[in-house]
């Protein structure tokens, strides 16, 4: 009796680990694939190229990225500094901002329901087709400058994305204009997740919008609010922004994620990968460091 | 949790009358891009250069029935990327869901050796900052000839990111005593995942599901690396604003942006409640 029961014991353990491989199988398959393989790959390109005799092992490819990155011609000093101010635009200034959207939709400003539909548009509407209504309202006869040349008095004719003056301003405008509807999401489902009695006692206790916003909110919202900062923050130097819909590279708007994700289009693999593993050296204490300050800020309630 | 506007003190309505004026012109400005391309995209060509504020002299509504025709590229019609998005936008999303609802609830329900480890390895592979991959996954995409509609969907089977720790998350907060009911009644794993615990997922899935098909459905890198030959409406819009440099046709390429974007506007009007109240993202603790 006592064998039997511990025999059935061993089949339920043994059906319940077969469960567990058969669930986790694909995703397991698909990280050993997609990540370790794939990486794995991406370091040993980095170190290769290719010759008419074959693959040749060499550190060329990142002496050329570092004698490059100096030479204004190659872009790739102007890449750098066009992804950092991606960075800032989207994430410094813009997560913030989407921050507080979220919590004014939250004390319901009139037509909350409303706007929250209106501020996602940009983030269910294609990349694709807004910044092709974007291009077109300031092309250079475009409905825009024709604004401009009725309020200046002057016939305005600037073009906002193919002129090197203006074209990576135009980008960030656009990009800080329509960044904040996905994260408004995230942050108006925590913000409504706050037990509702915390705030009315605070509430009774006078405490005033500013103070809920500084002293409860924040600190209730901080752990889904660094996430989206982390993760901004991980894909910092590969972010390539809308680059592609606007001027694919062109008119000094060439960012890091452009330049490998260009490389990669016409069947450049190793110089790329180099400069990958590059900037996953640079971005990895960079990542850390946002994390531990971001963990030191509020201490995470659990609520 | 929603508070009345009625109900609050002066000075809080003097602060939110002033964010309703921020948030009007924001919207009305995100807005108007819509407006004034639905207006453009009742014109004719020379309508459209002539006067850019004027009203449509004829109401050319007959513009959205030649899209069908006219909005090609090369030889894939309107219709067929819209098919084409379709396919890709449900299978991905499919595929997403149900890949990421296994990893998380195995994660979240099952004490097993690894298992925290599984949990830790979600968060790294989200903050870690891995910059270069892309030409070794295109090598391996087109080298396993992944490159089509079918083969391709293989991108969306990881089971991580930022879906997984939501899932988990919802997961981990259902309640696992019909679960242990069940098994006491002789119900098996597979059983209590799919009768028992997914039900009580549904919602979360739901808006996980709503989100992962408006990302594939935007997506037009993926397509524009991986499916050239057979182009989604996002690469599509993309290519055919890139061939308007050599013939002019915006009004009908108009008509194509606008009816683009229609499946993904009802999907949000109709789920919008779901995904607010359903999208929750916790911390990256580990």
């Amino acid at each position: 009796m006592e064998k039997s029961y511990a025999k059935q014991k061993k089949m339920i353990k043994l059906r319940r680990n077969l469960f567990i491989l058969g669930m986790l199988s694909i995703a397991l398959i698909n990280f050993l694939v997609f990540w370790v393989y794939v990486n794995v790959d991406s370091i040993l390109m980095a170190f290769q190229i290719n010759t008419r005799q074959g693959v040749e092992w060499t550190l060329d490819n990142f002496s050329r990225f570092f004698k490059e990155v100096k030479m204004p011609e190659f872009e790739l000093g102007l890449a750098i500094e066009n992804t950092l101010l991606l960075y800032l635009v989207g994430t410094v200034i813009g997560l913030p901002l989407s921050f507080l959207f979220a919590y004014y939709l939250f004390k319901k400003v009139p037509l909350s329901s409303a706007f929250r539909v209106v501020f996602f548009l940009p983030s269910i509407i294609s990349a694709a087709v807004l910044v092709t209504l974007f291009k077109y309202i300031v092309a250079p006869s475009g409905p825009f400058n024709e604004l401009l040349s009725v309020f200046t008095g002057k016939e305005m004719y600037i073009e906002w994305v193919t002129d090197e003056l203006y074209s990576m301003k135009t980008i960030l405008f656009y990009v800080l204009w329509t960044g904040f509807g996905g994260n408004i999401v995230l942050l108006s489902g925590a913000i409504f997740r706050i037990p509702e009695d915390v705030l009315e006692y605070a509430k009774i206790d006078g405490v005033g919008m500013t103070r809920e916003l500084f002293s409860i909110i924040v600190p209730l919202v901080w752990p889904t609010f660094s996430t989206l900062v982390i993760c901004a923050t991980a894909g910092l130097f590969s972010n390539m922004g809308p680059v592609l819909l606007f001027t694919e590279g062109q008119f000094k708007t060439m960012t890091l994620g452009y330049f490998i994700f260009d490389k990669v289009s016409v069947g450049q693999y190793n110089y790329p990968s180099a400069i990958g593993l590059i900037f996953t050296f640079v971005g990895m204490p960079i990542v850390l460091f946002v994390k531990w300050a971001m963990d030191k800020a509020f201490e995470t309630i659990e609520y | 949790m929603e508070e009345n506007f009625k109900r609050k003190s002066t000075k809080e309505k003097i602060v939110l009358w002033i964010v309703f004026g921020i948030f009007a012109v924001y919207a009305i400005s995100l807005l108007i891009p819509f407006v004034w391309a639905f207006f453009s995209s009742l014109k004719t060509d020379d309508e459209y250069y002539g006067k850019v504020f004027s009203w449509p002299k004829d109401w050319l509504f007959s513009n959205y029935v030649n899209a069908f025709s006219q909005f090609k590229v090369g030889n894939v019609t309107f219709a067929e990327m819209f098919v084409n998005s379709v396919w890709l936008a449900v299978g991905g999303t499919l595929v997403s869901v149900m890949v990421t609802s296994m990893t998380a609830y195995t994660v979240a329900k099952y004490e097993f050796f690894g298992s925290k480890f599984l949990y830790k390895l979600a968060i790294f592979l989200m903050v870690i900052p891995v910059v270069g991959n892309l030409p070794a996954t295109y090598r391996l995409i087109v080298t396993a000839g992944l490159d089509n509609p079918i083969g391709i969907l293989v991108l969306w089977t990881g089971g991580f990111g930022m879906n997984f720790i939501i899932l988990h998350g919802a997961y981990k907060s259902v309640s696992w005593t019909y679960a242990e009911a069940a098994f006491m009644d002789g119900a098996s794993d597979s059983r209590v995942y799919w009768s028992i615990m997914l039900p009580q997922a549904v919602p979360v899935l739901v808006s996980v599901g709503v989100l992962s098909f408006i990302g594939v459905w935007n997506d037009y890198q993926t397509p524009f690396l991986y499916l050239k030959k057979t182009p989604t409406l996002a690469l599509g819009i993309y290519q055919f604003d890139l061939m308007q440099q050599y013939r002019s046709n915006i009004p009908v390429y108009y008509c194509g942006v606008l009816m683009s974007i229609v499946p993904v506007l009802l999907l949000y009007c109709f789920m919008q409640k779901t995904i607010l109240t359903n999208t929750v993202a916790g911390g990256l603790k580990g």
